[in-house]
């Protein structure tokens, strides 16, 4: 999944583009995600109308975007907001196959929006059911630096949606444990479980510490002779 | 650090050898560094037993031990001692409604408690020890829907429970005491016409109705074989129709009525041909209690007025006063809150005349006893069994200290010289002077006098392990107690307080801690208004309870959806508190807090989940200006559809250090940590046909507002427990496909490279974590989970479970790892973690309560303290239980029998020889050069 998602984040050339991967869940579907987005800075917007994502299979992720060019004004707006340093707001709503529509928000700053040239990426996370609980945005790359940007290089999104699907839980694992246990128990029967390692490498445990005593205690006595002998030398 | 380093030889050198035997030793390894010995029990933890507030009270009066039974709301049986107020014995019985007690009496065998709804119990409890006698439930059909509509009579002499249930007739079904068997039941013939009010006057039922605006008082004897009811009107006496009626407990079936508006009760004897009015009346707000004295019958009237609590013993026929125990004392009213007698009991004393013990409980659920005439003998505060917020908090700095701190606190006001070196100099030259002043003025005696705290010795401690533990409760009162001994140090109680029904919680925040001296550390509790549900807040001092600024609690105005503490202080060093109103308004308290605010608003943010719509909601500060907060929605995510409930929402502590960036692997390349402290776990549960009762867990970046990961659990339920710390999860559930308690862990890394090293931003790079997952099998239900947090992080985590038996297990996060694999590889070995094993161990070393049951655990608090190995917990539900736990042991201490004297002796000896040697060396040295 994870290595899928690095996939989508390399590869964002495509004005549009679908994405497709297998996933093995037991639902599929139809869903059509209506884009909205605000581009005044203003705790209270207006949105206006920005696209429609329409996603064929959320089992495959097959999507495809309808997105028109921005206006100039538009474009003038973003990279207003983007010196404010504000936040440009998406509301996206989401109807899926069987008519019911919700709705969500996110946003990210401005600045870095433009910055990366209109290229976002659409999350949309599903739950078990495979109905929509989040979509949110994110930009490629997502810093801001402060590099000059025209009006030219916002023109079109470059949108990239990605269907995060909501992963299985996992179980105990007992019957792989149990298996080992057979297992082991099975080779150790068979006397499989030979130990192939050197004499040293299997005994070195006891053999260290016996080697350690025997120099010891064979180190005190010649020492004793030679302290003596040492202290005859002196007179 | 010790135990990692255990594993890895053990790991090392036996890796050919089945894991079982490596996992054995290791298990053993792990023993040797838990357990207590003997002589350390009680040396670093105590426990405090509670009953909960008392419902019922029954003076035992057929024993040899004389004591007190109660019953209380938290389910619980218990006997107190008289003298001291000590538990004698304590039964806990089921949770909430299953164990709700309706009635409790004694026999001369046992206290009888009928208890639980579907199946309702009837249990007989030992006298003396408290053993259950019996145990039989009433056939399913009988159904406890109202407590108003089932009464319950027992008859010592007969041994029979009579249950009555008024409906539209009243019903009397006996029972054998002992074995449950229903007897020969029969239907009252009561003329009653509309909705009676009945009370049980034992032997008799006594019931008020009005007819045509007249009350009439209908009372017919329960045991009776035909027994025919008798009608009284109250004509004469009561006029008003609004009555009410209330039984006198004792030997005698006594009634009491009395109107709405009237400042006098009516008693009424019950007999066998109906009933007598008596010749007196007594006080409206007055508790009666009936007794039996010298063979003549008395009546005990409890009365509390204007903090001098009474009691007035007079003949119960005649209403004769009996002069020797009417007596009043005086109440201790800032303390506790109104009292109502529960019981009370007289006996003759040795010399003459009567003593008598009166058992209280009051509206703060504090449980107390007077003996007249004399004293307050003992109270118990049993509101500590429902606490709802904990804070630990440093002791303030002792006075010698305090001085110092004083020389560098006021560096600009001293005598003209601000600053640089000379400056500095004569600063110190003169605060020496002082000390010494202060010092030979207290030798003389002359000085100041200690402070309070100093007096006490609740000064901090070098190692930072004497804390003062701040409690709320769930009556709104107040506690700071002394973490060492247990001692509560201060109490508070607030008017019409409430906690947030949902969660049954208050907020306690700790603006200022006592760093800061000589600013002392406040607090803030945050809670609902009883009757206007509308935020209280209440700011303290936490070591001496007093308030830091209104005395009672102050009314906001408006109801509080999220609150939050500012990131920043402000020059006082005061965190002011965030809040978040249900029209999506923003507050700042206290108020010059708002320039703070107002300062990183641009980066902060705000975030709010409700349970019934499932919608996660953030908010930004982006548009606030020096007039006005304003919070502006800017994310907004719908986790929950249909009949999903979104059951917890848990975050990381905000005190949380991370001192590991990442984990070494076993080919010397690091996976770095995700560790994103905006990040907060999400449960919501429901149940559909396919995948039966489900869980979903989100992660969700709660600034930039993007779910993160989200998993899935089938047929899995309640009780959901979730531990949320550094770049892991861990939740438990029970499973219902194996029946048994799973835990599950996910551990996150952002991968072999950091995205950012120096700060974590939700907004700049959002990444996508690496997911590692695992699920174990505990053998046992979790009451309760909680990790253990320390200074800086250093120490690894362990994970306390409160067990529904009673003990605290400490789990070692390494046993739950989600990375230990199930075939060991050499590079798994070489990182260090034990092969999979489906089934967590419980040993009973790593109980770290040992015998110290606690009972109904409701939750862990864990606080770092001064030394980074040592983590301090108190374990709180119907029992506090405080200890403290070293999870890589005690690294940082030397061990308690560590021989200083004889190092000493060893040192000096040292010392000693070879300054002697050195002297015969030179010596000979002179010697030799003579020659």
């Amino acid at each position: 999944m994870v290595r899928v998602l690095c996939f989508v984040l390399l590869c964002f050339h495509y004005a549009v583009r679908t994405l497709s991967f297998q996933v093995d869940v037991d639902y599929d579907g139809l869903i059509k995600i209506k884009l909205q987005h605000a581009l005044d800075h203003v705790p209270n917007p207006d949105f206006h109308d920005r696209g429609t994502v329409f996603v064929y299979s959320i089992r495959s992720g097959s999507v495809s975007l309808e997105q028109p060019p921005l206006s100039v004004s538009d474009r003038e707006k973003l990279l207003k907001l983007s010196e404010k340093g504000g936040i440009y707001r998406l509301h996206s709503s989401v109807q899926s196959a069987d008519g019911k529509e919700t709705s969500f928000l996110t946003f990210v700053k401005a600045c870095s929006l433009v910055e990366s040239h209109l290229s976002d990426i659409l999350s949309v996370s599903l739950d078990h059911t495979g109905s929509v609980i989040g979509v949110s945005m994110m930009t490629s790359p997502g810093v801001c630096e402060g590099q000059l940007v025209t009006k030219d290089d916002i023109r079109v999104f470059n949108t990239t949606v990605f269907v995060k699907h909501m992963e299985q839980g996992p179980v105990p694992d007992t019957a792989a444990y149990i298996q080992k246990l057979e297992r082991e128990k099975e080779a150790r029967e068979r006397g499989e479980t030979k130990d192939n390692r050197s004499f040293l490498a299997k005994y070195w445990m006891y053999i260290v510490p016996l080697v350690i005593f025997l120099v010891l205690s064979g180190a005190a006595n010649p020492e004793g002779a030679a302290g003596g002998g040492g202290g005859g030398g002196g007179r | 650090m010790k135990i990692s380093e255990e594993l890895n030889g053990c790991i090392s050198r036996m890796w050919l050898r089945s894991p079982i035997v490596c996992l054995a030793l290791l298990l053993i390894h792990l023993n040797l560094s838990y357990g207590l010995y003997e002589d350390q029990i009680g040396k670093f933890d105590w426990r405090q037993m509670y009953v909960g507030h008392v419902k019922f009270a029954e003076f035992d009066t057929v024993s040899s031990v004389k004591k007190v039974f109660v019953s209380t709301e938290e389910n619980v049986v218990a006997a107190l001692n008289l003298k001291s107020g000590n538990i004698i014995w304590r039964q806990v019985l089921e949770k909430k409604e299953q164990g709700t007690i309706h009635f409790m009496n004694i026999t001369s065998e046992a206290v009888i408690t009928v208890s639980g709804t579907n199946p309702v119990n009837v249990r007989g409890w030992d006298l003396n020890g408290g053993f259950l006698l019996w145990d039989w439930s009433f056939p399913l059909h009988v159904f406890i829907s109202s407590e108003e509509e089932n009464k319950w009579f027992l008859s010592d002499t007969e041994l029979k429970l009579y249950h009555i249930s008024l409906g539209s007739e009243i019903i009397v079904k006996p029972y054998e005491l002992t074995s449950g068997r229903a007897l020969e039941g029969s239907k009252l013939p009561l003329p009653l016409a509309s909705k009676p009010s009945c009370v049980v006057a034992a032997p008799y039922i006594a019931c008020i109705e009005s007819v045509g605006g007249n009350p009439i008082l209908h009372t017919v004897s329960i045991t009776a074989v035909n027994s025919k009811p008798v009608s009284k009107p109250l004509k004469p006496l009561i006029e008003n129709t609004e009555v009410t009626l209330e039984s006198v407990h004792g030997s005698q079936p006594l009634v009491s009525v009395t109107s709405s508006g009237s400042k006098v009760k009516y008693l009424f004897l019950i007999e066998e041909t109906g009933s007598r009015v008596l010749p007196y009346q007594v006080e409206r707000s007055a508790k009666l209690v009936q007794d039996s004295l010298r063979e003549s019958n008395i009546l005990l009237q409890l009365l509390y007025t204007n903090e001098w609590f009474d009691v007035l013993t007079s003949n119960l026929l005649t209403g004769e006063p009996i002069p020797d125990v009417t007596s009043s004392l005086k109440y201790p009213h800032d303390r506790l809150g109104p009292p109502t007698a529960a019981a009370a009991v007289c006996t003759p004393r040795k010399d003459k005349g009567l003593g008598c013990r009166v058992l209280f409980s009051t509206t703060d659920h504090a449980v107390g006893m007077f003996h007249y005439p004399g004293k307050l003998i003992w109270v118990r505060e049993e509101a500590l069994a429902s606490v709802v917020a904990v804070e630990m908090l440093d002791l303030p700095v002792s006075d010698t200290e305090a001085a110092i701190e004083k020389e560098f606190d006021h560096k600009e006001m001293d005598l003209g010289v601000s600053s640089g070196f000379g400056g500095m100099f004569t600063h110190r030259l003169l605060s020496q002077t002082l000390q010494l002043r202060l010092l030979i003025l207290s030798i003389l005696g002359l000085g100041d006098p200690p402070s309070a705290g100093q007096r006490a010795g609740l000064v901090r401690d070098e190692f930072g392990l004497h804390k003062m533990i701040v409690i709320a409760t769930g009556v709104g009162k107040l506690f700071g107690i002394d973490n060492l001994s247990g001692e509560i140090v201060w109490r508070r109680r607030l008017e019409n307080v409430a906690s947030y029904s949902s969660q049954n919680q208050m907020i306690l925040y700790v603006q200022r801690t006592t760093r800061h001296f000589p600013h002392p550390a406040q607090c803030a509790l945050l809670a609902r208004h009883k009757v206007s549900g509308e935020g209280v807040i209440f700011t303290f001092n936490p070591i001496t309870g007093q308030p830091a600024g209104s005395e009672s609690v102050t009314l906001l105005g408006y109801q509080i959806q999220q609150s939050m503490l500012l990131a920043f202080t402000d020059d006082n060093f005061l965190r002011g508190i965030l809040l978040l109103d249900q029209k999506e308004q923003l507050h700042v308290l206290p108020s010059s807090a708002h320039s703070v605010a107002v300062k990183s608003a641009g980066s902060t943010f705000i975030f709010t989940a409700d349970k019934n719509t499932g919608i996660l909601a953030g908010y930004s500060l982006l548009f606030s200006n020096s007039q006005k907060l304003e919070a502006t929605r800017v994310w907004e995510v719908k986790l929950t559809q249909g009949k999903q409930r979104l059951t917890a929402v848990v975050s990381k502590s905000p005190v949380e250090r991370v001192h590991s960036q990442g984990r070494v692997l076993g080919d010397r390349s690091v996976l770095y940590k995700y560790i994103n402290p905006n990040l907060v776990a999400v449960v919501t549960q429901g149940f559909d046909p396919v995948h039966k009762n489900f869980l979903n867990l989100y992660l969700v970046d709660v600034v930039s507002g993007s779910v993160v990961f989200s998993i899935s659990h089938k047929k899995a339920r309640e009780p959901v427990h979730i531990v949320h710390s550094e770049n892991w999860v861990l939740y438990s559930y029970f499973s219902d496909k194996s029946r048994r308690t799973e835990i599950v862990t996910l551990e996150l890394y952002e991968g072999k490279v950091q995205s950012n090293t120096t700060a974590f931003s939700s907004v700049a790079s959002p990444i996508q974590p690496i997911v590692d997952q695992q699920a174990y099998i505990l053998p046992g239900n979790i009451v309760a989970m909680k990790e253990t947090i320390t200074e800086k992080g250093i120490t690894s985590k362990h994970i306390l479970v409160a067990l529904a038996n009673g003990g605290v297990l400490e789990l070692p996060w390494m046993f739950v790892d989600p990375r230990r694999p199930i075939t060991v590889t050499p590079e798994m070995r070489e990182e260090g973690v034990i092969p999979y094993m489906p089934e967590l161990p419980v040993p009973s070393e790593s109980i770290i309560n040992y015998n110290q049951t606690v009972q109904r655990v409701q939750g862990i608090h864990t606080a770092p303290s001064g030394l980074e190995s040592t983590c301090l917990v108190l374990v709180y539900g119907l029992d506090l239980y405080y200890t403290r736990v070293a999870p890589s042991k005690t690294f940082d201490v030397l061990k308690e029998d560590f021989d200083h004297f004889l190092i000493s002796a060893v040192l000096l000896g040292l010392t000693v020889v070879s300054y002697i040697t050195r002297k015969l060396a030179s010596r000979k040295a002179l010697k030799q050069a003579w020659k």
